[in-house]
């Protein structure tokens, strides 16, 4: 098992620093180039939701994302402490959306839940939101 | 790879070529530029997303946005170049029952001028 987990500030500037990071610590496993992107877009709107919808933008607060590697198998957390979900059923259809007049199209979660093999959220109003994603990568060829 | 944002006219077509990644922290810019591409201009649109390594649900807020902008000015928006994950969330999105796809410029070039 290897693990590891960062804390950052909640702006859009670190999207591409999250989606990076991570994409770094899976280069062990020697991931296809898809399977990379396909970690990087579930970082991507897993922590686009929490800096926008869970924190508002508010660039004191801090997104919290950890993974951790067991074989090939992939686990990752986001984490943030903002506004939380109050509905979960809701948010999970696609198209739904709070923002669409910033032209969010509601699709980040089912696309997180498409690309996952498996995905959890937990989510508490005011204490904040949880995403458990499981992704298992392709066994290792030659 | 820099973020960026160019385009060219071609026959009766606009080609916009997005280079690099497009996420939160940039659609909304080019949205701008879009908007007043559009304002200016009355040709269809061709969207290449070739040398784009990375789109999200951004991007696809984006596409949709510009697709309903000129829709409503009767002008066509064609996408190309998508990366295979990118295509496949795009798919999901059911974005190819609304706006046609093509591989590459030159199939658009082929099919339709
Ligand atoms: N971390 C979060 N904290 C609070 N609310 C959230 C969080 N994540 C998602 N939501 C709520 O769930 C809705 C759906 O999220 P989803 O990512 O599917 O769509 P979106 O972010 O609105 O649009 P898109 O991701 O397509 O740009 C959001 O509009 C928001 O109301
Ligand atoms: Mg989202």
């Amino acid at each position: 098992m290897n693990q590891m987990e960062v804390s950052f500030s909640a702006t859009l500037d670190n999207e591409n620093f999250a989606r990076t990071t991570v994409g770094a610590f899976l280069t062990q496993l020697n991931p296809t180039i898809d399977e990379i992107i396909e970690f990087k877009t579930i970082v991507s709107e897993g922590v686009s939701n929490a800096i926008i919808h869970g924190y508002n933008n508010n660039a004191e607060c801090k997104v919290v994302m950890k993974v951790e590697i067991e074989d090939r198998t992939v686990h990752l957390i986001i984490q943030d402490f903002g506004k939380g979900i109050e509905n979960l059923e809701q948010v999970k259809t696609p198209f739904y959306t709070t923002a669409k007049d910033l032209e969010h199209a509601g699709m980040g979660i089912t696309i997180i839940e498409t690309l996952a093999d498996s995905f959890q959220i937990e989510s508490v109003k005011n204490i904040g939101t949880k995403l458990i994603i499981t992704k298992r990568l392709k066994d290792n060829v030659g | 790879m820099e973020n960026s944002m160019d385009y060219e006219v071609l026959d009766h077509l606009i080609i916009v070529h997005f280079t690099g990644e497009i996420d939160c922290s940039n659609a909304p810019v080019y949205r701008q530029a879009l908007n007043d591409l559009f304002e200016n201009t009355k040709e269809d649109i061709i969207f290449d997303f070739k040398n784009t390594s990375f789109i999200d649900s951004s991007g696809i807020g984006l596409v949709l946005g510009r697709y309903n902008q000129l829709k409503f000015d009767h002008r066509t928006l064609i996408l190309t170049g998508l990366n295979q994950v990118a295509y496949r969330l795009f798919e999901l999105t059911g974005l190819f029952q609304i706006m046609p796809y093509y591989e590459s410029i030159d199939d658009i070039k082929e099919g339709i001028i």
